[in-house]
């Protein structure tokens, strides 16, 4: 109850500070303690308002001298200024040529900081007074102890550096081995399904080397299923035989092993694991109804892309619509699409705008890259204020 | 000793009409977007009158950002040559301000994580010492020393908060985080620097001779 005190005198203090510059404390209603602290933080506040820096005196003149000739030039202009006249045409050709073929020996000879189509990922937390921080994702099973998190630095940051195959994958920080915060820099934030939030990163596999996790076998589950508590195997017990294929995505087995570790209910644990297991079978059902049955297995990333995007509510209907008007294009293609919805759905556009971004995407024959970059425009647009209609009407211009 | 000059008077310079802001002097200040269309046109001088009225405050902004003045000097002037590249991109109806300050957040954004690829990060540059070019008045209290014990997440958008007067919105905005983080952040950012600057007032008044009166 104090506490909770505490917060709201808290709050109507940053309230305060929050308002015109030279509000008295008596303006503020604050009293005793609370206005002391005011007009403590208000003098704080009034050395960094009035404080001045003084750029060098010849800045100016520094920067117009570095500045280039025109405030944008296109790429065309780049070229032809840089093409030179009469019979020295040849020259940038040998020269791009000769770059050309340097880059791809570099290439060969040093394979870059990515190994084995591995993709490195730096995260980090701010959180100086912990003891211990760990990540946990999808990559690592939801078990904590694979990747620690070095820190906290003089600052307070904890570090890790990680190679992750591509893919989707999601992940929290546990903090002193208890409790789980998600990223706050990350790209995104999904709902887990039992009551908390995950941050989510997508990895691409440009070079199309990685395969997603490939469903469990009946053999394959019966080494793995030691491993969980009693409760927790008779939840996927119950999946495993129901399902005539007796195959079952690795992702319901992590989201499972997510509930253990975030200690949830168990009627919770239950229904999330099942909700995710009815998305992957009504993913299954979809694809297969709408001609897309040999990519299951084949490009396992739409299967995902589908079920993910029906777990987070996305209506089946508009899914298979996708899917009937992904005829003739790639499946990397209508993945992306789907992807795409599953953002959008989850900053909550409507379903029939959702509809029509995506059946765009696709008759504009978009690839992969570019569908990405529309899923980009519209975060951006939304984050800078703009409302969802104005964002619909201007997506193509 | 520093003068105010008349942008930080009139913080929204681009906001005061269509046709200008007419200076104490009585002279015309043409506002930033008409400054802007100059520099499209091809009148690289109007630039010049953009990078006088903002320098200091981008300046200060660098400073904040970098903990180091060359590193500072360095993202001040890349963010205007970033944003002369980009003029041609640049939507009249926004605030200039607000674009400007938003290369800038983002430019240093890109700073600090190549910084932290070479893991030199948050380790201040030891041989920079900090700032001198304050007024009298507060010449006891060493501000950015302070400023700088503030991570950076909460750094930015405090300095954006109060030095610079954005809103909220405008924060989460130019940072790409929501508006409660970004309200959270200054929250925790203004408790971090009353609690600085309280123990640099405790020390100060540890060391200071009895007879002196102190004036932090």
């Amino acid at each position: 109850m104090k506490q909770q005190d505490d917060k709201i005198r808290d709050n109507l203090l940053h309230h305060a500070l929050d308002g015109a510059n030279a509000e008295s404390e008596a303006a503020t209603g604050l009293t005793g303690p609370d206005a002391a602290r005011y007009s403590r933080y208000r003098e704080c506040l009034t050395y960094l308002e009035t404080h001045q820096e003084t750029a060098p005196a010849d800045f100016t003149s520094r920067v117009m001298a570095a500045l280039p000739e025109k405030p944008h030039l296109s790429w065309a202009d780049r070229l032809k200024s840089f093409w030179p006249e009469g019979r020295f045409w040849p020259i940038p050709g040998i020269a791009g040529a000769l770059a050309m073929a340097l880059l791809l020996a570099g290439l060969t000879l040093f394979q870059p900081s990515k190994k084995n189509g591995l993709i490195p990922v730096v995260l980090d937390l701010y959180a100086p007074s912990a003891n211990r921080v760990q990540l946990v994702g999808t990559f690592s099973g939801w078990m904590p102890e694979d990747y620690p998190l070095k820190g906290p630095d003089a600052v307070g940051y904890w570090v890790i550096n990680i190679n992750l195959p591509p893919g989707r994958h999601e992940y929290a920080f546990l903090v002193n081995g208890s409790r789980l915060v998600p990223d706050d820099d990350g790209e995104a934030l999904r709902q887990d399904g039992f009551g908390g939030r995950n941050s989510l990163i997508v990895l691409k596999d440009i070079e199309g080397e990685f395969d997603q996790l490939p469903p469990f076998t009946v053999s394959e589950y019966a080494d793995i299923s030691h491993s969980l508590p009693q409760k927790a195997r008779t939840i996927l017990d119950s999946l495993f035989q129901n399902n005539p294929s007796k195959s079952m995505s690795k992702h319901v087995f992590l989201k499972l092993r997510e509930g253990l570790l975030k200690k949830a209910q168990p009627d919770a644990l239950k229904s999330t694991v099942h909700d995710r297991h009815a998305a992957f079978k009504k993913a299954r059902g979809l694809l297969a109804g709408t001609g897309h049955a040999s990519e299951i297995t084949s490009y396992p990333v739409l299967l995902d892309a589908t079920a993910f995007a029906l777990e987070s509510g996305f209506d089946p209907l508009s899914v298979k619509k996708v899917l009937i008007a992904g005829k003739g294009k790639t499946t990397e293609q209508i993945a992306a699409v789907i992807e795409l919805g599953e953002t959008l759905n989850y900053l909550e556009f409507e379903d029939e705008t959702l509809l029509l971004i995506m059946k765009d995407c696709l008759s504009k024959n978009l690839d992969p890259q570019q569908i990405e970059r529309v899923t980009e425009h519209v975060k951006e647009k939304l984050q800078k204020g703009h409302d969802r209609k104005t964002i619909l009407s201007k997506i193509w211009v | 000793m520093v003068i105010y000059t008349q942008e930080k008077l009139h913080p929204s310079c681009d906001e005061n009409g269509p046709s200008g802001v007419i200076g104490k002097k009585g002279k015309m200040h043409p506002t930033d977007a008409i400054l802007v269309e100059k520099c499209v046109n091809g009148e690289k001088d109007a630039f010049a009158e953009i990078v006088h009225r903002y320098q200091h405050r981008i300046y200060f902004m660098a400073v904040t950002r970098m903990r180091d003045r060359y590193e500072a000097e360095d993202l001040a002037q890349e963010t205007f040559i970033q944003a002369y590249r980009k003029l041609a991109s640049y939507d009249p109806r926004r605030s200039f301000r607000n674009w400007l300050f938003t290369i800038c957040t983002n430019l240093g954004k890109n700073r600090l994580r190549s910084r932290a690829r070479r893991r030199e990060v948050h380790k201040p540059n030891p041989e920079i010492k900090p700032a001198m070019h304050q007024s009298p008045a507060h010449c006891r209290i060493d501000l950015m020393t302070a400023l700088y014990k503030i991570p950076e997440k909460l750094r930015v958008p405090l300095f954006l908060k109060h030095v610079e007067g954005f809103s909220y919105n405008e924060i989460s905005g130019m940072m790409n985080i929501g508006t409660s983080a970004a309200k959270m952040r200054v929250k925790r950012g203004r408790d971090q620097l009353a609690e600085h600057l309280s123990e640099q007032k405790a020390t100060h008044i540890l060391n200071r001779k009895p007879s002196g009166t102190f004036e932090p």
